[in-house]
């Protein structure tokens, strides 16, 4: 007899709006990582990712609460954690290629789901916080079903151990309303507190 | 274990080492050690200097290890050969249209061309789809070696190479590693 595994992240059925738990408290402070031959800093993509894969209903933005969750969320992050452990190299020009940004969002009236919360996903019949995290296939199956549910973005941990939560905006009327000024920082090989943590990581730097 | 530290003149840095190394801490221990210590002592820009050394430290072994699972490299007059191309001066212009992968080296004069980009006298045909979105080579070399978890300790050259099937996969990760 097959046993159901409570911890097992589990696929949405469609969700209902009306029940969904949004989140109150949304910062309007993000951080966006970005390759410098991007038209723009704040292109919404449907590169396969986390929540984005071509065909979903919306194109979605990632920004990170700080430079550091955000840049292993960014392409060069997620493609460093595919990585096996003992692997983990990344060319200086790359580094030197990748921008920061501070980018500015007014939340207010924007329906974000916060994933780290446990009521709220309670609210949408999510099993586990794993249903948005481990398994990407899983977690673009959520990221859809709120985007059928008319939801802007949602809140996430980054899986990497750097400290600082995640917004993914989906690309809607309202979340192209609500992005504000943003500003270029410098270049993510000019950013101690990134290096540090790349340095924990056990990351390398090739080719300088 | 290397022991650079210990000629270093500052002297407090000197005792943390020795002592790190008398109590024989692994690398994870020290890796803990190190991120709660930057919690107490966020970094700052007067320390980028010492992070990028101990990060390109490291990527002394790394780039070995890239190297190694690229295969030989040639010379610009070896590919010129291997293609029937006239003139190194066209090597060139390939390698600035980004239709050949090459890198260079601080201490080594000119560029060097890895061979699997060779297949008989022409250049696979899905090198420049890739380098039109990894431009670099070192970085293009250090995404199609890497080993990855999703393919069981394989990189994405092991897969093209195998598998021409296997080259889109490639490519959707090469635009999202840019995104």
């Amino acid at each position: 007899m097959s046993v159901d595994d409570p911890g097992r992240p589990n696929e949405p059925a469609v969700l209902d709006p009306a029940k969904i738990r949004w989140a109150t408290e949304v910062s309007a402070q993000w951080w966006r990582n970005s390759h410098k031959m991007a038209p723009s800093p704040c292109v919404f993509t449907d590169a396969t990712g986390r929540f984005s894969a071509p065909g979903l209903p919306n194109k979605v933005l990632y920004l990170g609460a700080n430079p550091v969750a955000c840049f292993w969320e960014s392409g060069l992050g997620r493609d460093l954690n595919s990585r096996m452990p003992d692997d983990l190299n990344i060319a200086q020009s790359d580094l030197e290629s990748r921008l920061e940004y501070g980018v500015q969002l007014n939340p207010t009236g924007l329906k974000i789901f916060n994933a780290t919360d446990s009521a709220a996903r309670r609210s949408i019949g999510a099993r586990t916080s794993g249903c948005f995290s481990a398994d990407h296939k899983v977690a673009r199956n959520w990221s859809k079903a709120l985007m059928d549910a008319g939801a802007d973005g949602l809140l996430y941990e980054s899986t990497r151990q750097s400290p600082g939560l995640c917004l993914a905006l989906f690309e809607t009327p309202a979340t192209q309303n609500a992005l504000g000024p943003i500003r270029k920082i410098g270049s993510a090989y000019e950013d101690a507190p990134l290096l540090a943590s790349l340095l924990a990581e056990n990351v390398a730097i090739i080719g300088s | 274990m290397s022991k650079e530290l210990t000629i270093d003149p500052d002297f407090d840095k000197q005792a943390v080492f020795q002592l790190l190394a008398k109590f024989n801490l692994s690398a994870g221990d020290v890796a803990e050690v190190f991120t709660s210590y930057l919690t107490l002592h966020p970094p700052t820009d007067r320390d980028l200097g010492s992070f990028r050394d101990a990060l390109k430290k490291r990527g002394t072994q790394a780039q070995i290890e890239v190297l190694k699972a690229a295969g030989p490299l040639l010379t610009s007059e070896e590919i010129r050969e291997k293609l029937g191309m006239a003139s190194r001066q066209t090597i060139h212009n390939h390698k600035k249209t980004k239709s050949l992968l090459s890198i260079s080296f601080p201490n080594r004069k000119g560029d060097y061309f890895p061979a699997f980009q060779v297949d008989g006298h022409e250049v696979r045909a899905w090198i420049p789809q890739l380098l039109q979105r990894i431009g670099h080579g070192w970085s293009a070399l250090s995404f199609l070696t890497a080993k990855r978890r999703d393919l069981k300790g394989a990189s994405y050259l092991d897969e093209v190479l195998k598998d021409p099937e296997s080259i889109s996969m490639m490519l959707a990760a090469a635009d999202s590693y840019v995104s």
